[in-house]
Parts: structure tokens; C-alpha cells; sequence
């Protein structure tokens, strides 16, 4: 008995032995295959891998990256690889498991530049700017790379995208014109409200303000400092008090003119449990408009989205805060080379016909020119924006300020972007990057209690007079106090370094 | 009695009937919105009934044929697959670990349980995937990590052999000269049906509904699953809201009749299935917890 079942045993220990060894030959042999081409590449040509955000077809990808490596073989001695689709979960896996990995999209909504410097992740990028890319250094404001700063040193390039914004109300022009509502002026909350009720009065079955999907973009001027909890709050103006924004007046006077619109029919009802995005709901005909920021070229690409004329009402200034500008380019600790790197993300900043073929895709395949001189382009025959498999997000990318115009837009919208940028009022803590590593457990806290509160007072679903003096108990129990004396003295300190 | 077993009955059916809309009038509604036109469904809301029937969204869908047909194959692929090895291996493990006589049982055990509460964590695991097996955009991305084998599951399994194959049925079986192998197959599995239907249910199910590993693992589009498609049509969703509301443009995003479609191409075929498993199913759990 004893020695049949040693015999079982045995056997079984061989088969998984057997096992073993043929999962490993596997394995090893994938490996080797990885090892004899990675090195094969190295003697020749270094890849540099590009994770991008937004959906795109690998196929689209890697014909796209094909292009490119012709490009950029013979200018740096390089060839390229690209991701795109990335998630936020695989961004984080990628950079902290060692992943291969050189260029990456970094969204300030999504990853913290601070955490992700402190943490090694990504690349301090200031020699190798001087190295390779004097042109960047060069047509990027001082100001900006404040805002890509972390410890004196820069981490990575901002995205050439609009880095400043208006904020102020969208409608469809249609209705605006025949209700004659004057969108060339700015408004106050009493004189949008009087045009509201226009249109209430001409249109009963439309509601003059619609959510985007549960949110809404409040008009206001506020510098966030990052994360909302303890903003400037009017970034227009020259204050560098930091305060409680869900405490300030501006808020109270949105939150309530928000509930008394639900109350009297202006804004949709229970907006804040709606998944709609505003430009179905509005291109539909169930809404007129909404809040939304506003920056040069806005019109022609909210026309575009909703399928409808629309026109904008300003009600701030355009200004310009740092999480406008610190979506950014970086590098990751991961690149083996990040000399290679760098010179492939100044060709993206610098070089039209990669920039091109990044953003938009390939010509007659993603794109057609509909106006060669002007530099105009639109979908390729049998492609629109629903079943391309390269979706367009210029913005998303270094700089595309380079790229060819989408038909529809203003031809000189990067001339305009440009200007707009440049003509807007800056915040007084542009450029200062919130650390917010020494009081994460009260940040996370506070998060809580906003999210609990925020979709509903944005939305005007319950009366601020009673829920705001309730959320702002809960802040100080959550310990907002602290985080925004924390963040007063960061400030403070940054303010007296940059003088 | 019997007029107490009555009014049992009257209060139990009621009571599972109500549950039982309550499963049904989501999906009926998820259906009925699904083929309903997009601007009646944003001007009036959702319906049982659709006011305006439009079949648009599954056009759209089926326009994108690739997309979808390639993800059903790896759905159905990897859920076949997965399946069977899943199987095989728990079997194999269990059916050892239920023996009374097996040498080192208890660390075995131990080793199986162990898991159960611990593990490496993500960013260890993703590391052991990706660079010592080098599972990233293939197929086993979506097969091997979390799924192929369960600590639950064989635990689940061992407590079934130890409870309902007699023991004696199969020291018969080794007086008649059937060796170890001959009895699993011939005597165990036969004897095992319900345990095997649920397992095949619920690992079946859990690859089929799998969309974490096509997240962490899969980049390249010839591998996204049903449900990493649908997933990421959602994230490339919230990805653009959150853009917008800091500030940067966003492209237009998919409709809700769209939304409605993905969800119920994702699930019919599980509702297809479900049927010819469910007596297996309801089984196999009352002798699990019964005897177990």
C-alpha cells in the first residue's frame, strides 16, 4: 500500500515536474525571443514608447507609429512605438512596475506631478532640455514650466493646448436670436436669468439649462490650487488668500440662484442623477444651454459637437491657473533612453508632419486635405467621427498648435489660441504646484465629503441655505482647516521664491 | 396543516415572484430603451413600452461589426478555455486533498487557504506577469492571472468529495483493480455532476464578465474581450467628461441607446446559457451547504 501510493506520489511529482519544465521552456523561449529582439533593436535602433490617451485601434497605432519611425529614423536614429487607449490603471501599473515605457500623457485629473516626481517615476528634464530641445525651452513661457516645477526642477512639457479659459454660459443661437438674447455682452447671474425666462416663455417644453452628465461647470473665477480644497477665490483678482471655496460668497450666490432655477423651471430637475452629456441633450432639443468655460475657437468646435449653431455668453474674463496648464508631457524613469526621448518629444513639439500623423492620422486614411494651402483637413471618404479608428484629440498631445485645422474651425484658431492664451489674466499662484503629500489622509476625507455634497448643490437639486452650512461643518470636521493652512504656507513660500 | 402549508405557499410565491420582477424590470426596461429612439428616450425618459422604436443603436453597433465579432471570439474563447483548465486543474487538486491518506495534506491544504487571505498584491502580480511571463497582449493575459484557479473553488470542491463519494464505492473500485486516475474519471466525476455544472457556472461566468484583466493587461484591440470593449467605450466616456470639466474640449460621446445596446449584447448570451446549467446550479449548492 505504502509503496504503490510512493509510487502515485512519484508520479505526480514528475508529472508536475514535467509541467514545469514545459511551462518554463515556454516562458523562456517567449523571453528569449523578447531578449534577441530588444537587443537586435538596440544595435541598430533604440524604440522609444509612447503611451497616448483615448480610443484608437492598434492597427490605426501601429501604422501611425510605422510612419512616424521613417520620420524619425532618419532624423534621430529612432523608432517608435505607440499605445494608445491607456488607461489611468494601466498608466500607474506601467510606471511603477518597470514597464518598458519612454513618453507618457500626464493629466493633472489623473496622476499628481508631485507624487510621481517624489516617487522616481518620471524624469527631471532640465539638462536634457538644454540639450535637445532649445526650441521648446524657447516658446514656452517661464510661466508655464512654473507650472511643470516641482522642487526647482522641471518634470515635464506642458501641453500646447489652451491654457487659459473664460467662463460664461453656451446656448444654442437659434433660439437665442428669435427670443433675442445679447450673447455679445457679459452677463451677472440676474441678467442670464432674465433671458432664461425668455426662452422658458417661447419654448415651455425645452429647459434653458441642462447638466452635463450629472456635473456642472460653475461660472467661476476660482484658482483651484489643484484640488479645490481651499482655492483663491477670484483668480482675477490679486489676492493670495487661500479660503474654503463651498464658505465664499461667489459660491453661495451660485448654489442658490442654481436651486431657485430648479425651483422655477429654468434648469432640469434631479440634474445631478442624469448621465446625459450636455451636447446630446442640447443637439436632441430637450435643452437650450449650459455653463461651460470658454477659450479662442470655441464656437466653431461646440457647433461641431452639438450639431447645432452655438454661441457663448461670457460671464469671467478668461484667466489662467495652473491645472490649465500642467497637462503635460513626461518622461519616464523607466526609458532606457531618455536622451532618445527627449529628442522624440521635441520632434512632436516641433516637427508638423509627425505632430500631424499623431494627432490626425494618416492622410486618406483618417484624414482627406480639403484645402491643401490653407492647411485644412477633414474625415477621409467613408470615415466620421463614429467609426474612425483614430480618434482626434489634439489637445491631448504636445502641441497642436502645429497641426493641420479641422474643417469648420476658424484658419487661424492656433494663431487665436495662441493670443488667447497670452492675453489672459494670470492667476497670482500660476506656477505653484500643490504638494499635497503632507496632509493626504485630511485630503481624502474632504474629497469624501464633497463628492458627497457638490454634484447635488451644483445642480441645484437641494437648498444650499440648508445643506451648505452642513457640508462646510462636515469640511472643518474633516480637517479642511488644516489642509488649507498647509497649503497657505506652500503658497506663501512659493510666492516669495518666484518674486 | 395543510391550510398552513397554503398560506406558506401563497406568501412564499408572492415573495419570490416580487424578486423576481425585481430582476426582470430592469432588463426589460434596459431592452425597451435600447431600441427606442434617441431623442424620444432624452425628451421623455425611459419606457416599458418604446414610444418610438429605432433600431439605430444596434446599427451602429453592427456597422462596427469587427469590434463586436472579434470581441464575442475572445469572450468565447477565453471563457471556453479558461473554463476547461480551471476545471482540470481544480479537480486535479481537489480530488488529491479530499484522500484522508495523502502525505503533507495539511500544508497542502494550508498552501490552497493561504491564499484565500493573502495575496502579492497588483503591482507585484503585474510585475510576475508581465516580465517574468510575459503574458502582456496575449491571450493568457486574459485567462491565467485571478481566474485559472480559486482557492475557493477547490476548497468547494474537496468538501463535496469528502462529503458525497462514499468512500467505500471507491475502495470497491480498487479491489476490482482500478488505479488512481481510473477511479477520478470513471467513479468520482460521474458521481460529481452537480459540483462540476456549478463550477462550470460560476468560472464560466467569471470569465465572461472578466473586464479587470483585459484592463491592467491588454492594450492591443485583436484581445479585448466583450466586456474590456464595453469597458473601455465607458472609460474613454468618463475620460472626456473629466477632461471637460477641467477645461480641455471633449470629443461627443456615445449615446444612451448605445450604452443600452452594449449592455445587452454583453449579457444575452449568459441569459442563453443560463438555463441548461440552472438545475445543476441550484443542486450542487443545497448539497454543498447542506452536507458541507
Amino acid at each position: 500500500m505504502k509503496t504503490i501510493f510512493g509510487k502515485k506520489i512519484t508520479a505526480l511529482f514528475l508529472t508536475i515536474a514535467m509541467l514545469t519544465v514545459a511551462l518554463a521552456g515556454c516562458s523562456s523561449s517567449g523571453k528569449k525571443g523578447d531578449e534577441t529582439q530588444t537587443q537586435g533593436k538596440e544595435e541598430d535602433t533604440y524604440t522609444v514608447t509612447i503611451y497616448a490617451p483615448y480610443a484608437a485601434t492598434t492597427e490605426d497605432c501601429d501604422a501611425i507609429a510605422a510612419k512616424v519611425s521613417e520620420i524619425t529614423e532618419k532624423l534621430i536614429g529612432c523608432k517608435v512605438e505607440l499605445a494608445r487607449n491607456v488607461t489611468k490603471e494601466q498608466l500607474n501599473l506601467a510606471l511603477t512596475s518597470g514597464e518598458k515605457l519612454d513618453l507618457f500623457y500626464a493629466f493633472p485629473w489623473e496622476v499628481s506631478l508631485p507624487s510621481m516626481a517624489s516617487s522616481n517615476q518620471i524624469v527631471a528634464i532640465d539638462d536634457l532640455l538644454k540639450q535637445y530641445g532649445p526650441d521648446m525651452l524657447s516658446s514656452i513661457s517661464a510661466d508655464d514650466f512654473k507650472c511643470v516645477t516641482v522642487g526647482g526642477k522641471v518634470y515635464g512639457i506642458p501641453m500646447n493646448k489652451d491654457k487659459a479659459q473664460a467662463r460664461g454660459f453656451l446656448m444654442d443661437k437659434a433660439i437665442a436670436d428669435e427670443v433675442g438674447i445679447d450673447y455679445t455682452v457679459k452677463k451677472t447671474y440676474a441678467e442670464l436669468e432674465a433671458d432664461l425666462q425668455k426662452v422658458k416663455e417661447a419654448h415651455p417644453d425645452i429647459w434653458p439649462i441642462v447638466a452635463n452628465a450629472g456635473t456642472m461647470m460653475r461660472p467661476l473665477p476660482a484658482d483651484t490650487l489643484g484640488d479645490s480644497l481651499g482655492v483663491l477665490e477670484n483668480a482675477l483678482l490679486d489676492s493670495t488668500q487661500i479660503v474654503n471655496l463651498y464658505d465664499s460668497q461667489s459660491y453661495k450666490e451660485y448654489a442658490s440662484y442654481m436651486y431657485k432655477w430648479v425651483q422655477n423651471g429654468l434648469m432640469m430637475p434631479d440634474a445631478a442623477n442624469t448621465t446625459e452629456s450636455y451636447d446630446t441633450l442640447i443637439r436632441s432639443g430637450v435643452g437650450f444651454g449650459t455653463f461651460t468655460p470658454i477659450k479662442a475657437g470655441f464656437e466653431a468646435e461646440e457647433t461641431r459637437k452639438c450639431g447645432k449653431d452655438i454661441v457663448a455668453v461670457t460671464m469671467y474674463d478668461a484667466h489662467s491657473i495652473t491645472t490649465m496648464v500642467n497637462a503635460a508631457w513626461c518622461i519616464a524613469n523607466n526609458s532606457k533612453k531618455p536622451d532618445k526621448a527627449m529628442q522624440m518629444l521635441n520632434l512632436m513639439y516641433t516637427n508638423p508632419e509627425i505632430a500631424n500623423l499623431l494627432v490626425n492620422g494618416i492622410e486618406g486614411k483618417n484624414y482627406k486635405y480639403v484645402d491643401k494651402d490653407k492647411n485644412i483637413i477633414a474625415y477621409a471618404d467613408g470615415v466620421d467621427a463614429s467609426n474612425t479608428g483614430y480618434s482626434v484629440v489634439g489637445w491631448a498631445w504636445p502641441n497642436e498648435q502645429i497641426t493641420s485645422v479641422w474643417q469648420g474651425d476658424d484658419p487661424d484658431v492656433w494663431t487665436k489660441l495662441g493670443e488667447f492664451n497670452k492675453s489672459a489674466k494670470s492667476s497670482p499662484a500660476k506656477g505653484f504646484v500643490w504638494d499635497n503629500s503632507n496632509v493626504l489622509n485630511e485630503v481624502t476625507a474632504c474629497q469624501n465629503v464633497v463628492s458627497k455634497y457638490e454634484a447635488s448643490l451644483d445642480c441645484g437639486s437641494v437648498n444650499p441655505d440648508e445643506a451648505l452650512p452642513k457640508m462646510n461643518d462636515e469640511l472643518k470636521a474633516a480637517g479642511l482647516d488644516t489642509i488649507i493652512t498647509e497649503k497657505q504656507k506652500q503658497l506663501d513660500a512659493w510666492l516669495a521664491a518666484n518674486k | 396543516m395543510v391550510e398552513k402549508s397554503k398560506t406558506f405557499q401563497i406568501i412564499a410565491h408572492a415573495i419570490m415572484i416580487l424578486l423576481c420582477l425585481f430582476c426582470i424590470i430592469p432588463i426589460l426596461l434596459l431592452i425597451s430603451s435600447s431600441i427606442t429612439a434617441e431623442n424620444v428616450l432624452m425628451k421623455s425618459g425611459y419606457s416599458f413600452i418604446p414610444r418610438k422604436i429605432d433600431l439605430i443603436a444596434y446599427k451602429y453597433l453592427l456597422f462596427d461589426t469587427n469590434s463586436i465579432v472579434r470581441g464575442y471570439t475572445v469572450s468565447i474563447v477565453v471563457t471556453v478555455i479558461g473554463t476547461l483548465i480551471n476545471l482540470t486543474l481544480t479537480t486535479l487538486l481537489a480530488y488529491p486533498l479530499s484522500k484522508k491518506n495523502l502525505p503533507g495534506r495539511n500544508i497542502l491544504a494550508f498552501f490552497v487557504f493561504f491564499t484565500m487571505l493573502f495575496n502579492g498584491g497588483l503591482v507585484p502580480s503585474y510585475m510576475m506577469w508581465t516580465q517574468t511571463f510575459h503574458i502582456k497582449n496575449t491571450i493568457w493575459a486574459l485567462i491565467i492571472p485571478n481566474l485559472m484557479l480559486g482557492a475557493f473553488n477547490v476548497i468547494m470542491m474537496r468538501a463535496y468529495f469528502t462529503t458525497n463519494i462514499p468512500e467505500e464505492v471507491m475502495e470497491a473500485a480498487k479491489v476490482d483493480g482500478a488505479g488512481e486516475m481510473k477511479i477520478l474519471l470513471r467513479i468520482v466525476l460521474p458521481m460529481s455532476l452537480p459540483i462540476l455544472a456549478t463550477l462550470v457556472l460560476l468560472v464560466g461566468l467569471g470569465y465572461w464578465n472578466d473586464w479587470i484583466n483585459g484592463l491592467y493587461y491588454v492594450n492591443k484591440d485583436e484581445f479585448y474581450s466583450i466586456q474590456v470593449f464595453l469597458n473601455k467605450m465607458l472609460q474613454n466616456i468618463e475620460m472626456l467628461r473629466k477632461a471637460a470639466a477641467a477645461g480641455a474640449s471633449a470629443a461627443s460621446m456615445p449615446s444612451t441607446a448605445i450604452r443600452m445596446a452594449v449592455a445587452v449584447i454583453g449579457a444575452v448570451p449568459i441569459l442563453i446559457v443560463y438555463p441548461f446549467f440552472q438545475r445543476y446550479f441550484v443542486k450542487g449548492i443545497v448539497i454543498g451547504a447542506v452536507k458541507g
